[in-house]
């Protein structure tokens, strides 16, 4: 299909403004820009801090307006001289409609008050209304910091300078240096980071670093020449953070000066972290440390959560646009969005397209897509992490993002399908055209059986194992295997020695043949001794029978086949191994099974479904299904875990409390023994943790969720 | 011009936003409140007690009477109460039966107060309209404030003003009428009279040339500098109105709804060479085009389609001025809609060389009008004629627009309560219902619908003969002119006289549209010929049942319908209308979707259920694009402020 677009020489409006003598404010200042090599021009109103970008077609006419010649004329003289990219009456109509309402221009004639209040009460509404949909990013702008930032100038021009920026280098590879050092001490610490004790400090370290970090947009934009109007309050998801206006930034020519300004904040930022992270990791301890971790964290999440990330609408994004030349990358993606839709799906012929070049296409499509499907990626997590400590208010922010992600957008999708004017050419086709895909989309998710599935975590044990335990103490003399080696039944894999039994032994011999002897001279001399003394041989012999049963068990010996498990044992070379002490796990690596924790809600359901299959993942590999041959639930709760690995105090996922000694589950929990299969292509370690994931039939998505939902309902609010 | 008087001048009704989504909702709530029974039942019992009041007048001397009125004159400069409302009517009332020699009726009363009220009255066709709005229109001129009386065409106008001549002068007021052919010192003289008739054209037309004439000057305070400025007084030779103030309309469903979204406008025309040189290159061009291939003709949406990138197959032949890529694609298109869409006869006849538009709901001529963006020369290249000049807008503005400026407004119909939705949210007015003064005896048959415009046309010839036969009058009501033709070709074939009124033939229209009640006489006219005469008939064909109206063809809406079986017994008169439809018609055509539209020629009875959805549908259409041009009316006004050109 080709490109239909109507352009149309005539207005019929045409006359209002023909006669007019327009021209722009003498305080409007035009700035010329070349985005991907066309050239465009910038209208800058500094009064109002309005911006408004004119191609060149429309800048050529816009150029010549002057009070001493009408509109009319103008575009008369324009018409005749065949100059330029003459746009048609029309467009001149709503680019003139445009910039007055931008309030950019000079016109002879007598403006009617009731309409400026109008306008400025419009303009108010509908900055309310784009405040509540932007609930989450809401800015309320609070002072002028342009006067402020003008008595700092010294201290801008020293933060921006050469010197400083060598600071700035060596600053940063050293806490460079000392993160990848620490790295582990970091990791260990971020447990801790959002509890409930951390989070007053972490909001008070982000409005510091924030403030850092605005400052950082504010002086570059100074340093070109701009201007900064307002500073003011961002609730960004509900937390009161300081933004600053740095749109002065859009009138720059060069785009490296605009990416700056997007990035500076990051610099700021990122200056701020490595003197955090430097004094963190040569402070003893106490608050101060804690502080500068937290600034640290603070300023690596948002920089890579938000601020670096150009999929939100952050510093990231306007470096991108920068860099890329297409300002409005958001509007413009939604806009192609709109236009791939009405073009190849309702098949619009005049539908205006976004995009002309391939590269635009593009970039269009795949960040649009991208955008929003993160977007809605980000704000779900963030309710779903925070809703783990603070239910009521994930609840009404899942409420207001419902509201303004799907609610909204979905009710202005369809009144732009049914009723926008936009469609009305091709309304049946795109009307039957939703109504088909929404209607799918309900059955697919009511009606279409998919698998109904859960996981839960688990931990491989092979089905046989005994422990090696050394039946009598000594010292550890040889030690005949390594850990991990395959033994046979009956090998030897430690030899200890216990010179007091072997003492004893000595001995008891020796009271043997002591008492052999007595009884020899008994024979001889006392008959009337033999019999006692052949009561008292009899026993001394059980004796040593029994001492070297002892001596012998010294030897510790491999009571069946498998692998003998004893990481470590290489340390207990002489050490004395106590009676009853545990060297490892001797494994039948023939067979194993995988144990899993089942919550109530899922336990309850696989006694009344019979699991279809299930697989199993392990920790490390989880690119590796592996089959289960079967399934069985243990028909008991219980509140101890297989192994402590699954529990929250080993880094588990099972909600587990201490009672001092082990760990007991905060709820009861259900176990399911799964038998795994013979062979596996995964390295089968006795205590590997992993997921099971079971299935229970099939069931339609929504079924699915509405389950979910109800059983969450029931657990936390008793309903 | 006095100070008061030239503020008047341009002292307009501020124009409020029409409200939208859930206020509109609402608001449209608020009107069918206001049009609640109760209303005019009130207003039924005032006009009683102004019967009793009037008829306790009778005894009065002439002399005193005067008197009388012009005390009220004084009163009526400001705000009045009901009492002294009620005896100026009363008055009026006594005034019209010693001047016309008959008395208004209670209803009649009824109907002028609800137009005093800014009500929409309606009232049917024959109970005496014109002598409604001339008692409303005289207590309206007691105050001295322009006052407009809107009819349907610049006869009525003349003739009305005439009529009702004898009932102003009595009161004391002036008249005067404003048709089309009047020079600008007429049309002064007809706008200072206290009552003006005229139609909503010429008013809308003259308040766009003072406009014009006006200037810079449209602002009181700026003409209150140039008149106590040394070099003042120019101001003021070419205006010939006084400003707006009441507006009765007549025919207010036509006037304020149908045509309303049509603009007047007021343009110049100046030749331009260069454009009328593009327009040949562009319909030349567009020889070569083949349908299918290049373009698609889109007859619903009356639009043309460009299946090739014209952008790219115009680079050659494009040069400057408006033969740019950009505007050539414009003008092709538009020489392609001349060629493909537009039909001699149906939106356009050729007459002395020049192309005049037809109106195509009432088959009207509209001289001097034309179209726009250079369609206009196209059809005149289509047809081979001179090329006339590019029109240069000069002001335009719609009725509705326009109608909504006045301050007092009210209007009379005979079909209103379908629009009364519109009436409301568009110009404020609720409608209300006055009952009629006699019982109607109109009897009208079922809709009868053909597959084919053929087997309709013979139905209808059929028709004509039967009643034809009983020697009753036939009035044949059809929608374009070839319609007319053909139907009147048919009845003339059966040796059958008939007469036509249609666009072509509109010379003695009042005329034969009096003579269409006369005994065995059989008239074919397109719908709106000779709106507001009177079909008289005599007393001859009263016995014999008579007049009969045939609906040849069903209307994009049932209120046009309703208007043209109005025709046939009025004023309790007996008489009868029957309707025809065919699928070929192009309201259903247009407006039901294509699967339907097939489904429904074969339903048999039920498809007469097509003409009820198709009437919906195209309403519903009709009533977006009015409110669309409203919308942008309000676009333009709330961006194009700093123009200072607009009303």
């Amino acid at each position: 299909m080709i490109q239909d677009r109507q352009r149309k020489i005539f207005h019929e409006s045409w006359y209002r403004l023909a006669g007019s003598r327009i021209a722009l404010r003498s305080s409007v200042r035009i700035h010329r820009q070349i985005y991907r090599g066309v050239l465009w021009y910038v209208l800058y109103e500094p009064f109002t801090n309005q911006y408004f970008r004119l191609p060149q077609g429309a800048y050529s006419f816009v150029s010549r307006l002057s009070v001493s010649r009408t509109v009319g004329e103008i575009w008369n003289s324009m018409l005749e001289s065949g100059e330029g990219d003459i746009p048609g009456q029309g467009e001149v109509i709503e680019m003139l409609a445009q910039l007055y309402q931008a309030n950019m221009l000079l016109y002879d004639g007598v403006e009617d008050g009731t309409k400026l209040f109008d306008r400025d009460k419009k303009k108010t509404r509908k900055k309310v209304k784009s405040t509540l949909l932007n609930i989450f990013f809401l800015r309320i702008p609070v002072f002028d910091p342009d006067p402020l930032l003008n008595r700092l100038r010294w201290l801008i021009r020293i933060l921006l300078s050469t010197p400083m920026m060598l600071v700035w280098l060596a600053t940063v590879i050293v806490a460079v240096k000392y993160g990848v050092e620490n790295f582990d001490a970091l990791k260990d610490q971020s447990a801790g980071f959002l509890a409930p004790s951390n989070i007053g400090w972490v909001y008070v370290c982000t409005v510091f670093v924030k403030l850092f970090h605005e400052f950082g947009h504010a002086s570059v934009v100074k340093k070109y020449g701009g201007e900064v109007h307002t500073l003011g309050v961002m609730f960004m998801l509900l937390a009161p953070l300081p933004y600053v206006d740095a749109t002065a930034s859009w009138s720059f020519r060069k785009k490296r000066h605009r990416a700056f300004v997007g990035a500076a904040g990051m610099l700021f930022e990122f200056f701020i972290a490595s003197v955090a992270l430097i004094l963190w990791a040569n402070l003893g301890g106490g608050t101060a440390r804690a502080l500068c971790y937290n600034v640290f964290i603070i300023c690596s999440v948002s920089t890579v959560l938000f601020n670096v990330n150009p999929l939100m609408r952050f510093d990231g994004y306007y470096i991108l646009t920068d860099l890329l030349d297409m300002p409005n990358l958001q509007q413009h993606s939604v806009r192609h969005l709109q236009y791939l839709l009405e073009r190849y799906a309702f098949r619009k012929r005049d539908a205006e397209p976004v995009a002309f070049r391939a590269s635009e296409k593009v970039i269009y499509t795949v960040y649009g897509i991208s955008s929003a499907v993160y977007r809605f990626f980000l704000f779900a997590g963030f309710i779903v992490a925070i809703s783990a400590h603070y239910l009521i208010l994930s609840f009404v922010m899942g409420v207001l993002l419902c509201l303004t992600m799907v609610v909204i957008p979905v009710g202005k999708f369809f009144r732009y399908v049914f009723w926008g004017p936009g469609l009305s050419q091709v309304r049946n086709r795109a009307a039957v055209l939703t109504v088909a895909f929404f209607t799918l989309l309900f059955a697919a998710l009511f009606y279409l059986p998919v698998p109904d599935t859960f996981t839960a975590p688990g931990v491989l044990e092979a089905r046989h194992y005994e422990n090696t335990i050394a039946n009598e103490g000594g010292f550890a003399t040889r030690l005949y295997r390594e850990s991990y080696s395959a033994v046979r039944k009956g090998d030897t894999l430690v030899l200890l020695e216990n010179l007091e039994i072997k003492y004893a032994a000595e001995a008891k011999r020796s009271e043997i043949q002591e008492a052999r002897q007595m009884y020899y001279r008994a024979l001889n001399e006392a008959p009337e001794d033999m019999h006692p003394l052949e009561k008292r041989l009899s026993v001394l012999k059980q004796e040593l029978e029994e001492l070297e049963k002892s001596e012998s068990e010294l030897a510790l010996v491999a009571g069946m086949d498998g692998i003998w498990s004893a990481p470590g044992i290489e340390d207990y070379q002489g050490r004395w191994v106590g009676k009853g002490d545990s060297l490892g796990i001797l494994l039948d690596t023939t067979a194993f099974d995988f144990l899993a924790v089942v919550n109530q809600e899922d336990g309850a359901r696989l006694f009344t479904d019979k699991p279809v299959r299930a697989s199993v993942r392990l920790h490390g590999d989880v690119f590796k299904e592996l089959k289960v041959v079967s399934a069985m639930a243990i028909p008991s709760a219980q509140d101890r875990l297989p192994s402590n690995a699954l529990g929250w105090l080993g880094g588990g996922e099972v909600e587990t409390k201490s009672d001092g000694y082990s760990e007991q589950t905060a709820e009861p929990v259900y176990l399911v023994r799964a038998e795994m299969p013979d062979s596996m292509d995964v390295r089968r370690l006795h205590g590997r943790t992993g997921k099971i994931r079971i299935q229970l039939g099939y069931a339609p998505l929504a079924v699915q969720g509405i389950r979910k939902v109800r059983q969450a309902l029931q657990k936390y609010y008793k309903m | 011009m006095d100070l008061t008087g030239d503020y008047r001048l341009t002292s307009l009704k501020r124009v409020e936003k029409i409200p939208v989504g859930i206020d509109a909702f609402v608001f449209r709530l608020v009107g069918r409140f206001k049009s609640r029974r109760s209303v005019i039942r009130r207003i039924l019992r005032t006009a009683r007690k102004i019967d009793s009041l009037g008829r306790s007048l009778s005894e009065k001397s002439d002399a005193e009477l005067k008197g009388r009125i012009e005390g009220l004159a004084v009163l009526f400069k400001r705000p009045v109460d009901d009492s002294v409302l009620c005896e100026a009517f009363a008055l009026m009332r006594e005034a019209a039966f010693r001047t016309m020699g008959y008395r208004p009726y209670v209803e009649q009363i009824a109907g002028a107060l609800c137009l005093y009220h800014g009500y929409i009255a309606e009232m049917s066709t024959g109970e005496g309209k014109t002598i409604t709005a001339a008692m409303c229109a005289a207590v309206r001129g007691l105050s001295g404030m322009p006052c407009h009386v809107i009819t349907a065409n610049d006869y009525l106008a003349s003739r009305d003003a005439q009529i009702m001549k004898p009932l102003f002068d009595y009161c004391g007021l002036t008249v005067g009428a404003v048709t089309g052919a009047m020079k600008p010192e007429e049309r002064r003289a007809g706008y200072a009279a206290a009552i003006t008739y005229s139609t909503a054209k010429e008013v809308l037309a003259d308040f766009l040339r003072d406009r014009i004439a006006m200037g810079k000057m449209q602002n009181f305070s700026k003409r209150l500098l140039d008149r106590f400025s040394l070099q003042g007084g120019e101001f003021g030779r070419g205006v010939v109105q006084r400003g707006l103030c009441t507006a009765i309309v007549d025919e207010a469903d036509n006037v304020l709804i149908d045509e309303a979204v049509t603009p007047l406008i007021i343009s110049r025309e100046n030749k331009n060479e260069g454009f009328n040189e593009s327009c040949r290159q562009a319909y030349e061009l567009s020889g070569k085009l083949q349908e299918g291939i290049d373009f698609l003709v889109d007859g619903k949406l009356r639009t043309i389609h460009f299946l090739t990138d014209m952008d790219e197959w115009l680079e050659g032949p494009a040069s400057s001025g408006f033969s740019k890529a950009a505007f050539l694609k414009d003008l092709i298109r538009q020489a392609l809609t001349a060629r493909y869409l537009f039909v001699a006869g149906r939106q356009y006849v050729v007459e002395e060389g020049k192309v005049v538009i037809v109106d195509e709901s009432t088959g009207r001529k509209m001289p001097m009008r034309s179209w726009n963006g250079g369609l206009h020369q196209m059809i005149e290249l289509k047809e081979g004629l001179e090329l006339s000049g590019l029109k240069e807008t000069e002001a335009r503005m719609s009725f509705q627009r326009f109608f909504r400026l006045y301050k007092n407004f009210s209007g009379m119909t005979g079909t209103g309560k379908e629009a009364l939705g519109e009436f409301w949210t568009i110009y404020g007015s609720p409608v209300l219902c006055v009952p009629n003064h006699r019982r109607c005896l109109r009897k009208i048959s079922m809709l009868r619908i053909f597959s084919t415009k053929e087997s309709k046309r013979v139905a209808i010839v059929r028709e004509v003969m039967n009643v034809h036969a009983t020697g009753r009058p036939v009035l044949i009501g059809t929608k374009d002119i070839d319609e007319s033709e053909t139907l009147a070709e048919m009845i003339t074939a059966l040796g059958l006289e008939c007469r036509v009124i249609n666009a072509v033939r509109s010379d003695d229209e009042a005329a034969i549209i009096e003579r269409a009640g006369r005994l065995g006489a059989i008239t074919v006219a397109t719908n709106m010929a000779g709106r507001g005469t009177d079909i008289k008939i005599p007393d001859k064909v009263k016995k014999l049942g008579g007049l009969h109206v045939i609906a040849t063809e069903c209307n994009p809406s049932s209120r046009i319908d309703r208007q043209l079986f109005g025709r046939a017994a009025r004023q309790g008169d007996p008489g009868s209308a029957s309707h025809y439809a065919s699928f070929e018609d192009d309201v259903l055509r247009r407006n039901l979707p294509g699967p339907l539209w097939t489904l429904m020629r074969h339903l048999g009875r039920l498809s007469a259920l097509a003409v009820r959805w198709a009437q919906y549908s195209a309403g519903r259409k009709a009533m977006k694009s009015r409110l669309s041009v409203q919308r942008t009316d309000t676009w333009l006004e709330d961006s194009l402020g700093f123009s200072g050109n607009g009303v």
